[in-house]
């Protein structure tokens, strides 16, 4: 063991040297005397079994292969007698191969592969050549088995051949291994190569390992060493395919290389030659049958016109029983069984089996079958299958070797006896399933890849029979089946509901013991893919509900949550409704569904929810149930804290939750929807409304004025809410009956309940507003009074109202009272039942609509309020307000004033002091008036504004003498009487 | 680091551009290199795609050079040819032919599919002599100058990558699979036996 790196034995740069020497002492071996010769093989062994490795590979790098065996055999076939010494040294050499083909274990990927060169090389010593065996010139020397005299008188024929055939084995086997390199595979297609060659009677064993290696490529191999691999086999198919015994094989051979993408012509080029054939000294009586012209292989092809006029033989005929390999006769059993029928259900039944991903074997080796269903095709398939089942120790060809061995062992000997390649079950793995059914170029899209030429089971018996089987598997095969439907849910919607429709069966076959668990989980599965899927405008989620046979607790749980997808609500919804139409059975339990959407936080989802419900609740068989549901709702508003069910099941419900505008309106929701549907429900409200807390109230009343007025004002239910007016629901009637006259003028009937409603029962005058224009102008009158003393606010609207003034649209309403009359009832309220100030106040808000009350408007209340009688009290404050707004009334309330004189204005105190003040105002224009009095009230008036009688007197002094002659003496008295100084002061 | 470079052979088609290209490289980073071409004559481009100029394995580059010098000298120069034939007869006189050369490699590499094939093929219809194992491995190089010297690079990469491995028949495989992945392509690979 005395040698460098490893690197440097494969290198090769040393080690043909030390090859050399190692054969050149094992030839002299073969030749020097026998006591050196022992020292000689000692010192090879040392040096091939020494410890390292590395020995051990220099050792079977010696050329070709088992030199040893071969030179040992020489040695020993040379001499006559044989020595101990002799013994030992093949018991040495024997060992030394038994080492070398246990390195076939080993952990060293190159020691491998040397290793199998000299198993090559062993195999070929230890078999006979044949008249057929092609002979490299340089060996034409070697020593093989058939150089062995039957009699020597130490080496055993018949051991030694069946040791060849153990090789030979032991490489098949290790070619089989699942994850042999690719490197070693390599090599062993090229010793097997070899071995057909010059050993024919192996062709068989090798041409079907070569099936096996095809169909059964490692799934360790990387892509690009999958390519490799195939270009070797083909490589090597070819030189098997060369040689003249190749005729047997040569179907075989041809499919594997068309399989391999070979072209029919240089097939063509590679059989061997007829005559050649012929020739063969093997050839057995039946060379006519052989001769037999079949047709090509897989001859469809116009190009292989040479091809036809070539005599194949026609593969081994059945009679030759025991020449037939066991793959032989197992696909001879399978041929007529492999209808497209029963093709497309191994294909089925095999998609259980298909690996998490595509093996790089597979998608390296895949190509579509182009003569599917053709003869050629099928016995292709046939012998492929048989390599597997072989393989597996399956089938009628394992079975009748099985009876074979144990008939006596004698005679095998002499006959080569195909080599069972016996792998077990578990190397069979699910990468080499799926290439069986690669080569019927179907397993990667089983339902979807058509070969064109292929009759097949119908489309819908192949997923009939999938899903039957679907339904076995447990849950990760079936994700794979369900990831696989999802893949292309629209193209394969029909073996989603086979599947979906198997589970049902299997649940309905156990019932009434079975559990519904995997028929749920294939729905919810199906409805959870589906909901993921970002774009699903074709409606197959809806499909998938409705057609599925029943709808499970979970299954409606992903149907809501596809609702409450804002993208998708319109979408779930329908198919919602659809189920509570198409399902009568369990309508109301979707039904309910959707009635929890109807208070949903989402606006759109809320709003959708609440369009279908009210064409639901049109439909009788759903009403009540509609119906039921919103009252329940509603009535939980008269708990004083919201109940849990207003919460989602997941949130935590606090007990103490104070209600907020978003519960109460939770609440409200469908109700209202509802409402303008059935006006009946209104007395539900009011009774919930009385039981209220006040946040609920107000709530309540901002909710309700869209819908009531959308109700009108000719519902009867809501004027027999008004009638009725339930204790405590005040403040909602009123507010109904706002929301109702706000725009439009009140219908008689409603004024009529109103009216009723106040003065039978509910003297609030607060009810008579909204229908102020309704009622008779005495009433109005009548209720002026209790109107002006309400808050501010609600005094202004009620003169809104009364005087059209309410937002713009006052001309609708007709009031019963014109702006006049209504300033002159406010004079006539009589204050025994209403105080002044309130009065003025309201007075004040008609002086403040100047657009209405304009200098006409109050010419004509003054000209009213001066002829009564007696006098209203605030007479003279609307002469004076109605003069200030409009000046140019001066000549009019000159004549007012001039009138009161004559109604004698001095007896009411309050218009008299009014008078004064309007006097001592519009001096100098009022002195005309102001000369009229009488003179105790001339009197009166200089007593209270004394600045008057100067400018007065003046006044008068500047008459004409015909005009002062008019002045009456008493008058001038008074006028003078406190002005007598003035004249004397003036002399 | 062995002792020993590896023996490499660089094999193209015509033994012109693509494996002189890593042959110029490969022995300037101290490989034992030889080029070769497996096409049974040497095609170097003409006027017109149909119309190559073809040679056999026998003319010297120099020869070629100028035969093509004499026929256009404009066209080829332009087009590389005659700067490629320039340094081609720097590294040796004329192409070789795969086939016809009995010497032993460790590693031999193919610059396109077909050339592979026609490489592995001819090693395995030599008759076995040594059991000296030799590697081959395909690095698809599309036949044009830039291409050929990013080819060039890789292979030397490669080499180089193989060259300091412990025991190259172990660990070869694995690191192919590596470079793969590293270089985003995919080699064939085969091991034949002289």
């Amino acid at each position: 063991g005395a040698y460098g790196s490893g690197g440097m034995w494969t290198r090769g740069s040393i080690g043909p040297w030390t090859a050399w020497g190692v054969v050149d002492l094992l030839n002299q071996a073969a030749l020097i005397s026998n006591d050196s010769k022992i020292n000689i093989l000692k010192q090879v062994s040392g040096e091939t079994l020494g410890a390292r490795f590395q020995a051990k590979r220099f050792f079977i790098l010696g050329p070709p292969g088992a030199l040893t065996p071969r030179a040992a055999s020489q040695w020993m076939v040379k001499s006559k007698v044989i020595s101990e010494l002799q013994e030992a040294c093949w018991e040495m050499v024997s060992a030394m191969a038994s080492d070398i083909i246990l390195l076939l274990d080993s952990d060293n990927d190159g020691i491998r592969t040397h290793a199998i060169k000299f198993v090559e090389g062993l195999i070929i010593t230890l078999s006979p050549r044949m008249p057929d065996s092609d002979v490299p010139k340089r060996h034409e020397n070697d020593i093989s088995l058939e150089r062995i005299p039957k009699d020597h008188p130490y080496i055993k024929y018949n051991v030694l051949w069946e040791e060849g055939k153990a090789a030979l084995e032991q490489l098949l086997k290790f070619m089989v291994h699942p994850a042999i390199s690719s490197i070693n595979l390599t090599a062993a297609l090229g010793s097997l190569a070899t071995i057909a060659r010059q050993r024919p009677m192996f062709m068989a064993e090798v041409i079907q390992a070569y099936e096996t290696l095809h169909a059964n490529l490692p799934p360790t191999l990387a892509k690009s060493q999958v390519s490799s691999v195939r270009k070797n086999l083909k490589l090597h198919l070819l030189s098997v395919l060369r040689h003249p015994s190749s005729g047997d094989f040569q179907p075989q051979i041809t499919t594997l290389l068309v399989d391999l993408g070979t072209q029919q012509a240089e097939i063509a080029r590679s059989m061997p030659n007829p005559r050649d054939v012929r020739k063969r000294p093997r050839d057995e009586p039946d060379a006519a049958l052989k001769k037999m012209k079949i047709e090509p292989p897989l001859g469809e092809d116009d190009e292989d016109k040479d091809l036809e006029q070539v005599a194949v033989p026609a593969p081994k005929a059945s009679g030759q029983g025991s020449a037939q390999s066991d793959t032989d006769i197992t696909a001879e059993f399978l041929q007529p069984l492999l209808t497209p029928e029963n093709v497309a259900n191994l294909v089925l039944i095999s998609m259980v089996y298909l690996p998490e991903t595509m093996p790089a074997s597979f998608q390296a080796t895949y190509t579509p079958v182009e003569s599917a269903g053709t003869e050629a095709q099928i016995k292709h398939l046939s012998r492929l299958m048989a390599t597997q089942m072989t393989a597996a120790g399956l089938g009628p060809g394992v079975e009748q070797t099985k009876h074979l061995k144990e008939e006596p062992k004698e005679e095998k000997t002499a006959k080569p006896e195909s080599v069972v390649i016996k792998r077990r079950l578990s190397a069979l793995s699910q990468g080499q399933a799926i290439s069986v059914l690669g080569a019927q170029g179907s397993a990667a899209n089983p339902l979807e890849e058509e070969a064109p030429q292929t009759k097949r089971l119908p489309r819908w018996a192949r997923v009939k029979i999938l899903a039957s089987l679907v339904t076995q598997f447990e849950v990760p095969l079936k994700s794979e089946v369900l990831a696989f439907v999802l893949d292309d849910i629209r193209g394969r919607l029909d073996l989603a509901f086979a599947w979906l429709f198997q589970e049902y069966n299997a649940y309905l076959s156990r019932y009434p013991s079975g559990s519904l668990d995997h028929y749920d989980e294939c729905l919810i599965g199906l409805l959870s893919g589906l909901q993921e899927k970002p774009d699903q405008k074709d409606g197959i989620f809806t499909k998938v509900v409705l057609e599925a046979p029943l709808i499970t607790e979970s299954a409606l749980e992903v149907i809501r949550k596809y609702c409450e997808d804002e993208s998708r609500t319109y979408l779930g919804m329908s198919t919602l409704r659809d189920l509570i139409f198409k399902r009568p059975s369990r309508q109301f339990q979707y039904l309910h569904v959707l009635l929890d959407l109807s208070s949903h936080e989402k606006d759109k989802v809320r709003q959708q929810a609440l369009l279908f419900i009210k064409r639901m609740y049109e439909k009788d068989q759903l009403r009540e149930y509609v119906e039921k549901f919103a009252l329940n709702y509603l009535q939980l508003l008269v708990h004083p804290n919201p109940p849990s069910v207003l919460f989602g099941a997941d949130k935590d419900t606090e007990v103490a939750a104070p209600w907020t505008e978003e519960t109460i309106k939770q609440c409200l929701y469908l109700y209202l929807a509802l409402l303008p549907h059935n006006h009946k429900l209104i007395h539900e409200l009011a009774s919930v409304y009385t039981e209220a807390i006040a946040d609920i109230k107000r709530t309540v009343l901002r909710v309700i004025e869209q819908p009531i007025r959308g109700m009108g004002m000719n519902s009867p239910e809501l004027l027999l809410l008004v009638e009725n007016c339930p204790k405590g629901a005040e403040t909602l009637v009123t507010r109904c009956l706002h929301s109702l006259t706000d725009k439009v003028p009140p219908s008689p009937e409603l004024v009529k309940r109103v009216r009723d409603l106040y003065h039978k029962r509910l003297p609030d005058v607060r009810f008579l507003i909204p229908v102020l224009n309704g009622l008779e102008k005495k009433e109005v009158i009548q209720a002026l009074p209790k109107l002006i003393k309400l808050n501010p606010i609600v005094v202004k609207e009620v003169f809104n109202r009364l005087l059209g003034t309410q937002h713009g649209e006052g001309t609708s309403a007709v009031s019963p009272l014109n702006p006049g009359e209504l300033l002159i009832a406010l004079h006539n309220i009589d204050s025994s039942k209403c105080d002044m100030k309130s009065i003025i106040k309201a007075t004040n808000l008609c002086f403040a609509e100047r657009n209405v009350y304009t200098s006409e408007v109050l010419a004509v209340v003054m000209q009213q309020l001066m002829e009564q009688s007696p006098l209203p009290m605030l007479l003279m404050r609307t002469v004076i307000q109605s003069l200030t707004m409009y000046p140019r009334l001066g000549g009019f309330v000159m004549n007012i004033l001039s009138r009161l004189i004559m109604k004698q204005v001095w007896k009411y105190p309050k218009v008299w002091e009014g008078f004064i003040k309007c006097c001592q105002r519009t001096k100098p224009q009022s002195f005309q008036v102001v000369l009229q009095l009488p003179p105790p009230q001339l009197a009166a008036v200089f007593e209270k504004c004394p600045e008057l009688r100067e400018p007065l007197l003046a006044h008068v002094r500047s008459f004409t003498p015909h005009q002062q002659a008019h002045v009456p003496l008493s008058t001038m008295a008074i006028l003078e009487a406190s002005a007598k100084q003035e004249p004397e002061a003036k002399d | 680091m062995p002792s020993s470079p590896l023996r490499v052979a660089v094999v193209c088609s015509s033994n012109q551009n693509r494996s002189m290209e890593a042959h110029n490289i490969l022995s300037k980073r101290g490989f034992s290199v030889r080029s070769f071409g497996t096409g049974t004559h040497v095609k170097l481009p003409g006027p017109a795609p149909d119309k190559p100029n073809v040679y056999d394995f026998k003319t010297t580059y120099d020869q070629m050079y100028n035969d093509l010098l004499r026929k256009d000298k404009e066209l080829y120069t332009q087009n590389g040819i005659l700067h490629m034939l320039d340094r081609n007869k720097r590294i040796k006189p004329r192409p070789e032919r795969f086939q016809n050369c009995k010497d032993i490699f460790d590693l031999i590499l193919t610059c396109e599919e077909r050339v592979y094939d026609q490489v592995v093929e001819d090693l395995n219809s030599r008759e076995q002599e040594t059991c000296q194992p030799v590697h081959v491995i395909n690095v698809d190089i599309q036949d044009n100058h830039e291409e050929a010297t990013l080819g060039a690079f890789l292979i030397c990469e490669l080499c180089q990558c193989i060259q300091h491995t412990e025991d190259m028949e172990n660990e070869i495989d694995e690191l192919l699979q590596e470079f793969e992945e590293k270089s985003g392509r995919t080699f064939l690979h085969t091991v034949c036996f002289y």
